[in-house]
């Protein structure tokens, strides 16, 4: 006798592309998984479909029956975006059409060549409600102030404050000042934050900032970046959900999670002569699979390329791509003195810079910035600091890429010799207290070396002979400990250079 | 015994820097228990070093700077482990495929990048996040030095994205082994960027506080305990660990805004880790729970309770009143032998690690 039961086959096709499906069985277990679609023949029995998006989901129950064709299209999961795009359960008409006419009427003046947008809005249930933006500016590259974004300069319409300029093409910089309100996990201080914005010739990027419904003032880390050509301005209702989709994507990245199918792929890759952010973000998607498709993602970068040949995001990509594949030929790109937009492609620029020092300039912003990034959604942001590109290393020591490289590899040079001096210093008067020490890039390496010091007994019993810290330290190369710590090998530099002229001394 | 399991067991409830945890330091004490119950775990308790919060060395009030555990105590009690593993291995090389190494965090943590997992040590705190132990780089160490067959990692804490918090690896020399093909499992509270979260007292006061423990941990003990059982095996390994809990915590968890979603990774996902094996009938008995079906009140007629094979469980008279009945976990179904079914959730229903009752 055969206990054969006639299997079931299950259709189910999302509303919108990169949705994600589970069919989940009696016990719990995910029996099928798909983007966009499923199909899969099942044995009889009861099953739940699950739909998600980023974190937020919902479950459907179903009934299989022997022999039975289940088929659901349109499935679909009420979706909140930050831009305000139709489709989104919180994107209002009176949003969306303002946005469309703010983005092509500009109302400030920051330059020529490209422009500048920035949308404050509300993107709760209450999205008529005072929208406080005073910890707000808009800076230069060297933290100079450009526009203070007073309310009275700006197009206000229901809940919505929008800023647009003509603008030289170039890095800005959006800071809030207040992007983390005082709490007990913050000991009482508010927390400021910076993000950087890049302005590419005859594009405008357009920078919706939300005003969520628990916090007092707009934030800057669940923003959303899109890019238009100054021509055409923003698209509410673009018709082919291509910015919805590009919402999703983002809620992807913000969990560090590739959720994008080939055929979104396609419409992101489409919609790129439209939208050059939306080509970056899908070739940063690309990077974030297990199995990258190369071809589609070379693809993509040099098309990007062809368009915004200057845009720091497109070099990070070209360079994360390379050391992803573990390419270690010289990248010949633009080095990076303003970091990309996105946080990912500025991690793999600052992965690759061990590889390739002088890849992020040094002294730069791209380079100071490093060691203040606050990872907290898919855009870089940092911790506001003083910035000056005069302080720092020598630049005659970063001029010369060859020579960085000669320092950076060979044990005899003057900046190997600092780290044997260091590491003497460190044997003799001991580790210093890191808890002290106020500037990020220097704790970053001092608490490397305190770790070391610490472990040496640990060390000695594996190596079973003990080795002098100073032979083992300088044995380190600096791209070594670049590439351990996070840090551009600039920065590195740059604090083993303090910390053997000032000492341990630079106390909080 | 498992004589060649071992096991770091953490639990930090104290972070003068951040704030103060109320069940981490009773989650690892619970998970220790475990792990030296000789029918549970079975870990010899020389094998296992527990690093929990100690109220002498850290009592309240303590500045940051001076809060323990640290980062150097864990790494300590670490290299304990593998050393005597190594020492025995090299003695007796076939006990290689019966080792085992437990790692169980509990406290604040954070995720600088997608992979990683990082417990905070107590001496974190804002601008000192890389006071931290990571579970990736930690990882990644012992899946090269290959002196344990199977690595077992379970994480209860968040996996916040903050600054750019450095994540230094071990301070070990590098060691490269190549015993064989190991076996990983991550269980971690949360997915990248998301939070986990502990249980709350009832306002009515009635459970006790010692009870309450992080939910990640709950559903995990409660899982290796037996609810996890894969029933046509009898064993709990990790596929089915993994989907216990996984359940289990976005139950314990719905009624928060964002339900905690725990993610495990497996590697490779065949062959499993077990846990247990041949876990004894009358404890997968023992995994059933009372579950009492509530009819609307308007509603007497004949119904039918489908199990998730749509094979007929039993039926019931609604005129007789609610309907107790003894299941599993699982998904279920009642029905209306005749007629168009109009209960609520069109009478499905889920049991996963608890009693319950279930208003059609």
């Amino acid at each position: 006798m055969s206990s054969y039961k006639k299997q079931a086959t299950v259709m189910l096709k999302t509303a919108r592309t990169p949705l994600e499906l589970r069919l989940i069985n009696h016990r719990f277990e995910t029996v099928a998984y798909g983007v966009g679609t499923i199909k899969k023949k099942v044995a009889p029995g009861l099953y739940q479909i699950e739909v998600r998006s980023g974190s937020t989901s919902k479950r459907e129950y179903i009934e299989l029956k022997p022999g039975e064709i289940f088929e659901k299209t349109n499935i679909d999961l009420p979706i909140q975006t930050i831009a305000p795009v139709s489709g989104a359960i919180n994107s209002h008409e009176t949003h969306g059409y303002p946005t469309e006419h703010i983005t092509k009427t500009p109302n400030r003046h920051y330059g020529e060549g490209g422009r500048l947008v920035l949308i404050f809005r509300n993107v709760g249930q209450d999205y008529q409600k005072p929208i406080d933006i005073s910890t707000f500016e808009l800076l230069d590259t060297n933290f100079k102030l450009i526009d203070d974004l007073l309310p009275e300069n700006a197009t206000t319409d229901g809940g919505l404050i929008g800023f647009s300029g003509d603008a030289n093409p170039g890095g800005y910089v959006l800071r809030n000042r207040t992007e983390w309100e005082p709490n007990r996990s913050t000991q009482d201080k508010p927390m400021g934050a910076d993000l950087p914005i890049w302005v590419e010739p005859d594009w405008m990027t357009i920078v919706f900032i939300p005003n969520l419904e628990d916090r007092s003032v707009p934030s800057l880390r669940f923003a959303s970046i899109h890019m238009a050509p100054i021509w055409a301005g923003f698209y509410y209702d673009d018709g082919s959900q291509i910015n919805a989709a590009v919402e999703l994507a983002l809620s992807g990245l913000r969990q560090g999670r590739s959720v994008i199918t080939k055929s979104m792929l396609s419409m992101l890759l489409n919609e790129k002569f439209t939208n050059p952010m939306l080509g970056i973000i899908g070739a940063q998607a690309i990077l974030l699979q297990a199995n990258p498709n190369w071809n589609l993602f070379d693809t993509v970068r040099r098309n990007l390329k062809k368009i915004i040949p200057n845009h720091p995001d497109v070099t990070a990509l070209f360079v994360s791509g390379k050391e992803r594949r573990g390419n270690e030929s010289r990248s010949r790109v633009k080095k990076l003195d303003f970091p990309p937009m996105l946080a990912e492609g500025y991690r793999g620029a600052i992965e690759r810079d061990a590889e390739e020092p002088g890849l992020i300039v040094g002294n730069s912003l791209a380079d100071q910035a490093a060691s203040r990034l606050y990872q907290q959604g898919p855009w870089t942001l940092w911790k506001p600091f003083e910035f000056s590109a005069e302080t720092g290393i020598d630049a005659s020591l970063l001029e010369d890429i060859a020579q960085i490289e000669r320092m950076v590899s060979s044990p005899t040079t003057p900046l190997t010799d600092n780290v044997s001096q260091l590491w003497r210093s460190v044997e003799k008067e001991g580790a210093p207290s890191t808890g002290t020490l106020s500037d990020p890039e220097v704790r970053y390496v001092a608490e490397f070396m305190q770790r070391t010091a610490q472990n040496e007994s640990t060390q000695g019993a594996v190596r079973g002979a003990k080795q002098s810290y100073t032979d083992e330290f300088t044995t380190i190369e600096i791209k070594t400990l670049s590439k351990t710590i996070g840090l551009p090998v600039s920065s590195v530099m740059r604090a083993i250079k303090t910390i053997t002229e000032q000492g341990f001394s630079n106390k909080e | 015994m498992n004589k060649q399991h071992y096991a770091l067991v953490i639990g930090i409830d104290r972070y003068p820097g951040i704030s103060d945890l109320h069940s981490a330091r009773k989650d690892a004490e619970s998970f220790f228990n475990w792990l030296i119950d000789p029918k549970l775990g079975a870990v010899p308790r020389k094998n296992i070093r527990l690093i929990t919060t100690d109220d002498a060395e850290t009592p309240p009030g303590t500045p940051r700077r001076k809060a323990k555990p640290v980062r150097d105590q864990v790494e300590d009690a670490l290299f304990e482990l593998w050393d005597m593993c190594r020492t025995h291995i090299t003695d007796e090389p076939a006990d290689w495929f019966n080792s085992r190494l437990y790692v169980f965090g509990s406290g604040h943590g954070i995720a600088p990048n997608p992979q990683e997992a990082a417990l905070l040590m107590a001496n974190a705190g804002p601008d000192h996040y890389g006071k931290n132990f990571s579970y990736a780089k930690y990882l990644s160490w012992f899946q090269k030095a290959q002196f344990f067959h199977e690595l077992v990692f379970f994480a209860d804490f968040c996996r916040e994205r903050i600054a750019n918090a450095p994540l230094l690896g071990p301070t070990w020399t590098e060691i490269n082994n190549h015993n064989g093909n190991l076996l990983t499992v991550r269980g971690l509270a949360t997915y990248f960027g998301d939070l986990a979260f502990e249980e709350e007292p009832d306002d009515d006061d009635t459970v006790n506080p010692d009870e309450l423990r992080g939910y990640f941990t709950k559903a995990l003990l409660e899982g290796l305990n037996g609810q996890a059982i894969d029933p046509d095996t009898r064993e709990i390994n990790s596929q089915s660990l993994a989907t216990y809990v996984t359940e289990r915590v976005r139950i314990l968890t719905k009624h928060r805004p964002k339900p905690q979603v725990p993610f495990f990774v497996a590697e490779p996902v065949t062959p499993t880790v077990t846990f247990r094996k041949n876990v004894p009938p009358h404890e997968a008995v023992a995994q059933r729970h009372t579950v009492t079906i509530i009819f609307p009140p308007d509603f007497a007629a004949e119904v039918v309770l489908l199990d998730g094979n749509l094979k007929k469980i039993d039926t019931h008279s609604a005129a007789d009143g609610n309907w107790v009945v003894s299941l599993g976990n699982g998904l279920y179904r009642v029905a209306p032998t005749d007629g168009e079914n109009t209960f609520a959730n069109a009478g499905f229903f889920e049991i996963i690690g608890a009693e319950r009752n279930v208003e059609l």
